[in-house]
């Protein structure tokens, strides 16, 4: 319990910075902070292979990516206005909305903040840790994913294809057209084979 | 207090790397002398000539190319990674699935490689 | 342990049209990796063979029985076919449309193909998808290849607005999707198959909730982005307005068509205990797409923003057929889709030659195009007269029967709002026209100068011509023969599952 409170404030302090900072830089770093301590969550939820992937593909790759970005961008730090007032009524009106779905859910035997008294009694889970109980978490995993799964394995697959093929096509420039020395080539270019005889003299 | 008892040394272990470097720092303050001798001291040491422009330069497209194919490859491997693990339950089928699915990232990388993604020129 | 793999779904070939389609994917990369065709016209034949092929697939296995595959994850029965061939079909007539496209603004032919061949397979599975993970996924696979294709002209600028605003919009849209899933989820203790979280919302007792009309908000809120209805219809007009033209002639089509499905069949399954609730807010939703995509198109000057709003006021109309809800509801529903795909390509298909061969959309530019070529004049103008719903023509007879089917069911306001603004529609449709077919002022716009005309012989028909021509006849002559399509939808959906609800 300390330790999911620890995790979820700092990851929550987080992200407010990350929306606060005026250093993109500094931004992303505060992301990376996000995403450490939602592994740590996840590690307390039991979920170890989910909090190593969270480790690995997001602050390894992701927010690398985003730091890339963001250097490739040019922007100034002081081009960022501070202009949060302008959006002030939107946010805020989502945000009421999002608090009241959190009474709602908060609003159970526990912390009964609202008078209407829902009965949770009736909510069931399935704990698939005790259905399988042998298993861990990856196989688990390996044994949904390769067969009730294997489909939407198949399609991610081609999910993953075409964002490459989409990421080359669209960040690609023509490099067909620029004339650039080719040392090689011209290194191995043979006399005989370049000279030719067209017609007989 | 964990769902997973086998982490709780990973936690205390946690505890310690986090703790580290709050030291370190702490103890380097609390060490070093006060360095406000002059506004000299403060500026950055560049082998005898003063710093030019920014910091802060602008990327080359390039980077990002190779980012994006890693994170995609990246991705993959974390998709195989429970293939891996349960290998010898799954049998015949997952492996042919699995075979596919690389297939269809090699041609990725192919793809790549034959667009000249892969070169830095 | 029923770990081994179900092999027998190989010989039930449910998925086996999307396999054909991923299979001729993969082919084309691989030929355009490893030779050096020069002629890329061989990879428009196979694709579009491979889309025949997996839609003659489709027709036949229209007689078999509803099945539920993949230890439940996809569904095939005769409502999803449907979805599927109609997807295979846009996608069908906008690879011709492309072609030149492409060709005149020098971009890759091979991606273009595989992008939209993959959004084709991600709107298929869609249609049939089962439970909320692959609903997502395919979801994903489909919007993923939209905003590719959206900004595939790299060079425009319009493309780049364009396709920045989709990626924000859909993502917004994905996450307030998967955020409503998640709700689904919780209240139905851990269910994803959708008939499963109907019997487990009915176990918990949370079917009459609060927390599942909040699900059902999310849902129709993060369906509603994708479908562009309009209290979330801000992104579509600049979206069309930069995008290549026939991506938004496949966007404009194939995800209204993903997302209907989609929207049938996930509150048909999971929701039977809302029908109030969801057809309110449809109905609500679907009066403010007729009203404000008709009144705002009136204003317009651009012809793709114009055709834009056109397309919220015509999802509106297919939400009379979705909001009325029975079985002649859904019938009609279907039927005007399969007029909409029709009428809405041909007029996009007009606007590609038109905008190629002068390289303006503004309506402006339109005046006195009969005098240079009277055969794209009159094959827009039927166009438009369907989109707006002129007796004769397609259009006006699947108006008939939506509005009919809303009637006798005692949708009377929102017959009537629809009757009243497809007046409108006609309005604006006649004020376009007009344009092309007077010459007031007795001299033509410089664009319409500019216009080359091809050769009238048939044997050089270039691909798009080949479409419009396709999509006209299908425009006028598709009404006449309503009755026996009305019969065969009718026949096949017998088998359906969730219409007797």
């Amino acid at each position: 319990m300390i330790l999911f409170s620890v995790f979820s404030s700092i990851a929550l302090v987080s992200s407010v910075m990350v929306i606060r900072a005026k250093n993109p830089v500094h931004s992303v770093l505060f992301f990376i902070l996000v995403f450490f301590n939602t592994s740590g969550l996840l590690v307390l939820l039991g979920l170890d292979f989910f909090a190593m992937i969270f480790l690995v593909v997001y602050v390894g790759a992701i927010a690398v990516l985003f730091l890339f970005v963001v250097m490739m961008l040019n922007i100034k730090i002081a081009e960022i206005h501070e202009n949060v007032l302008r959006y002030l009524p939107v946010g805020g009106i989502i945000g009421v909305i999002f608090l009241l779905e959190i009474f709602f859910i908060v609003d159970n035997d526990y912390i009964p903040i609202l008078p209407t008294k829902l009965s949770t009694t009736y909510l069931t889970y399935t704990v698939y840790a005790e259905k399988i109980q042998s298993w861990t978490n990856l196989e688990t995993l390996g044994n949904l994913l390769y067969t009730t799964y294997f489909v939407l394995f198949l399609v991610s697959s081609l999910i993953l294809l075409v964002a490459m093929i989409g990421a080359i096509v669209l960040t690609m420039h023509k490099t067909t057209q620029v004339k650039r020395q080719d040392v090689f080539r011209q290194n191995a270019i043979d006399f005989k084979n370049t000279i030719k005889k067209i017609r007989d003299i | 207090m964990f769902l997973l008892p086998k982490y709780n040394s990973f936690f205390i272990f946690l505890l310690l790397a986090s703790v580290i470097p709050i030291l370190a720092f702490s103890i380097s303050k609390f060490l070093a002398p006060n360095n406000t001798q002059g506004p000299e001291k403060l500026t950055s040491y560049e082998s005898g000539i003063e710093p030019m422009g920014d910091a802060w330069i602008q990327f080359q497209i390039r980077y990002y190319m190779f980012a994006l194919v890693f994170v995609i490859f990246d991705v993959e491997t974390v998709f195989l990674y429970p293939w891996a693990m349960s290998f010898n339950d799954l049998g015949l089928s997952a492996f042919i699935e699995a075979l596919v699915f690389v297939f269809i990232l090699i041609i990725g990388l192919v793809y790549a490689w034959r667009k000249g993604a892969l070169e830095w020129s | 342990m029923e770990l081994e793999l179900d092999l027998s779904f190989f010989y039930k070939t449910t998925i086996l049209p999307e396999c054909v389609l991923i299979f001729c994917l993969i082919s084309i990369l691989i030929l355009d990796l490893i030779l050096k065709i020069k002629d890329k016209n061989v990879f428009f034949f196979i694709s579009l063979v491979s889309l025949l092929l997996s839609i003659f697939i489709l027709i036949f296995q229209l007689k078999e029985e509803p099945v539920i595959s993949f230890l439940g994850n996809f569904q095939a029965d005769n409502f999803n076919k449907i979805f599927r061939i109609f997807i295979a079909l846009c996608s069908i007539l906008c690879i011709p449309l492309s072609i030149d496209f492409i060709k005149c603004t020098k971009l890759a032919i091979t991606e273009f193909l595989i992008f939209l061949l993959t959004a084709t397979i991600g709107g298929m599975f869609l249609c049939g998808a089962n439970d909320l993970i692959t609903i997502f996924v395919s979801l994903e696979c489909l919007s993923l290849c939209s905003y590719l294709l959206s900004g595939y002209t790299k060079k425009d600028v319009r493309s780049n607005e364009a396709v920045m605003k989709y990626l924000l919009i859909g993502g917004t849209s994905s996450s307030i999707l998967a955020y409503g899933f998640s709700w689904l989820y919780g209240l139905s203790g851990g269910e994803f198959q959708l008939q499963k979280i109907a019997d487990g919302l009915v176990s918990t007792e949370m079917y009459n909730s609060f927390g599942s009309l909040l699900a059902l908000v999310f849902i129709i809120v993060g369906i509603g982005f994708k479908l562009s209805l309009v209290p979330f219809h801000q992104w579509t007009p600049d979206v069309y307005e930069g995008s290549p033209t026939p991506v938004v002639a496949f966007l404009s089509v194939a995800s209204k068509i993903a997302g209907l499905a989609l929207l049938v069949r996930l509150f048909n399954i999971v929701f039977p205990f809302l029908p109030n609730q969801w057809h309110s807010l449809l109905e609500i939703s679907a009066i403010c797409s007729m009203i404000l995509g008709n009144l705002v198109a009136i204003t317009q000057t651009s012809m793709k923003r114009m055709l834009a709003y056109s397309s919220i006021s015509q999802i509106g109309y297919l939400m009379i057929g979705l909001v009325t809800g029975n079985f002649d509801g859904y019938t009609s529903m279907i039927v005007y889709l399969l007029f909409y795909i029709f009428m809405n390509l041909g007029t996009f298909a007009c606007i590609i030659l038109f905008g190629l061969r002068t390289g303006t959309d503004n309506i402006r530019d339109y005046s006195g195009l009969i005098l240079k070529d009277p055969l794209l004049t009159f094959s827009l103008a039927l166009c438009l007269l369907s989109l707006g719903g002129i007796p004769p023509l397609s259009g006006f007879f699947g108006k008939l029967y939506l509005f009919w089917c809303a009637w006798k069911t005692g949708l009377y306001f929102l017959v009537f709002i629809g009757l009243f603004t497809s007046v409108i529609s006609i309005y604006y449709y006649l004020k376009i026209i007009k344009l092309l077919i007077t010459t007031e002022n007795k001299e033509v716009t410089s664009y319409v100068q500019s216009y080359t005309v091809s050769s009238f012989s048939l044997l050089s028909k270039n691909s798009i011509e080949v479409s419009i021509i396709i999509c006209v006849i299908a425009s006028i002559f598709l009404g006449i023969f309503m009755n026996p399509i009305i019969n065969i939808l009718q026949i096949n959906l017998h088998l359906n599952t969730f219409t007797n609800i």
